[in-house]
């Protein structure tokens, strides 16, 4: 049996990882990755410790769920980098100063 | 050592060499292939986790879905005139720096805690007879059945919603601009 440490450990490396691709790369579709594996680390560890759980499952159907707002996520993120785009015409996020932000 | 330990280490470094190999990669088509490799890789970890139906669950909506319309967002926002699609990359020093200190206090914080060991709740129901599935199946049409309708209603809101904004002339027929 695998300690649950290791799972929370792995999950943590790979958040960190997220985070790290979220903070430095400049395309927008760079940081939606980040953001995925972000979201798929939380899901490890809502799996983990699922086999804690006297219910056996409600960490696992949590995860479903998390999978689901994840994908919406996606497809809004998506649809929102494609109007940038065409309004700016790049998928950079450093050149989108328009408001001096 | 047994297989399924083998296994999870297996995994949990092909997920992490991945993980980091989005950081260092700067072709972008390369960083969405390497995501894939990272997703398959978790999957099989939900698998040794005793997580079936969500491993199922993630390699059809994450390398099935979504991994398809990032490589699709990819193509829709560069020029793909023979060049390669590459990502800047700043914030070095700060990135590390969080990064590193962030993973320093989980890593504090999962040892303070002291974890049941695992396999000692009250029934631990694995083993060839028992299906998961089934059992995922009934509780969420019996106890998370709002839960589940809801989720459907936010899909349908976002998949509305993200076909809207990606059409041709967004912004110029919904509302005055100037």
């Amino acid at each position: 049996m695998i300690p649950i440490e290791h799972y929370l450990i792995l999950s943590a490396a790979l958040f960190t990882a997220g985070l790290m691709i979220a903070i430095i790369k400049k395309n927008a579709i760079v940081i939606l990755i980040g953001i995925e594996l972000m979201l798929n680390a939380a899901n490890i560890n809502l799996v983990a410790f699922s086999r804690l759980d006297p219910s056996v499952f409600t960490g696992q159907i949590f995860a479903l769920f998390v999978i689901v707002i994840a994908a919406a996520e996606a497809a809004i993120a998506l649809a929102i980098i494609l109007n940038i785009y065409r309004v700016f015409g790049v998928s950079d996020v450093d050149k989108i100063n328009q408001m001096k932000g | 050592m047994d297989i399924p330990k083998i296994l999870f280490y297996l995994f949990a470094s092909i997920t992490l060499i991945s993980a980091t190999g989005i950081l260092f990669v700067r072709n972008i088509i390369h960083a969405a292939y390497l995501l894939v490799l990272a997703f398959l890789a978790i999957a099989g970890i939900y698998v040794i986790a005793h997580a079936e139906f969500v491993a199922v669950t993630q390699i059809i909506i994450y390398t099935g879905g979504i991994l398809v319309l990032l490589i699709f967002g990819i193509m829709l926002t560069s020029r793909l005139a023979g060049e390669k699609v590459l990502t800047g990359s700043g914030n070095r020093l700060q990135g590390t720096v969080i990064g590193i200190i962030f993973f320093m206090l989980i890593l504090r914080g999962i040892y303070q805690v002291q974890f049941p060991v695992a396999g000692s709740g009250p029934h631990k129901p694995s083993g060839p007879g028992f299906s998961n599935i089934q059992e995922i199946g009934i509780r969420l049409m019996t106890d998370y059945v709002l839960v589940f309708e809801l989720a459907g209603f936010l899909i349908l809101i976002a998949l509305v919603g993200a076909s809207f904004m990606a059409k041709k002339d967004f912004g110029k027929t919904g509302y005055d601009t100037h």
